[in-house]
């Protein structure tokens, strides 16, 4: 499972993979900003 | 820990300009590939309506609204340019990719729950050696 997501900084993506940089991860998908 | 959002670039820059820094990163993901792939729900429009006027004749509304000018320009930009009926989740992954455990919310008042998260945590400590989340 991986997915691209947008950093705050436009034009800059990560990947899931990369950001859990091979350590087990709560990953937490809001319904909204604020 | 990864916080996920269902807006772009300069609206997560703007918020945590203003309610931040966080100890965790917050992501965007404007299209919402990873809400749909991962099963995400939404909310039916008359429950939220229902929990709208909930808040409203409990008194409660500036748990949605804040006082802030800064905070409620940032909320209210959300409000008006994300699905407000979009409802969220929780995983834990392991590193190998593998999917522990899940929460799907079912309604804009159900999450995870952190003891829930914790004790699965332990389990899989205990199952597979020390893993630090």
């Amino acid at each position: 499972m991986d997915f691209l997501f947008e950093s705050q900084y436009e034009g800059e993506k990560v990947s899931l993979k990369d950001l859990m940089n091979g350590k087990p991860t709560v990953l937490v998908l809001l319904r909204h900003l604020g | 820990m990864i916080a996920v959002v269902p807006t772009d670039s300069p609206q997560i820059r703007e918020f945590l300009t203003v309610y931040g820094p966080y100890p965790f990163a917050i992501l965007g993901d404007p299209k919402r590939i990873a809400y749909k792939t991962l099963g995400l729900r939404h909310v039916p429009v008359f429950k939220s309506l229902k929990i709208m006027t909930e808040y409203l004749l409990n008194g409660r509304i500036r748990e949605i609204f804040p006082k802030d000018d800064e905070q409620m320009k940032i909320i209210k930009k959300a409000m008006t340019s994300q699905d407000v009926y979009q409802l969220g989740g929780t995983w834990l992954i392991e590193s190998t990719g593998e999917i522990l455990w899940q929460h799907i919310d079912s309604d804009p008042k159900d999450h995870a729950q952190i003891q829930e998260i914790l004790q699965t945590l332990e389990k899989d400590r205990a199952k597979r050696g020390d893993h630090q989340f």
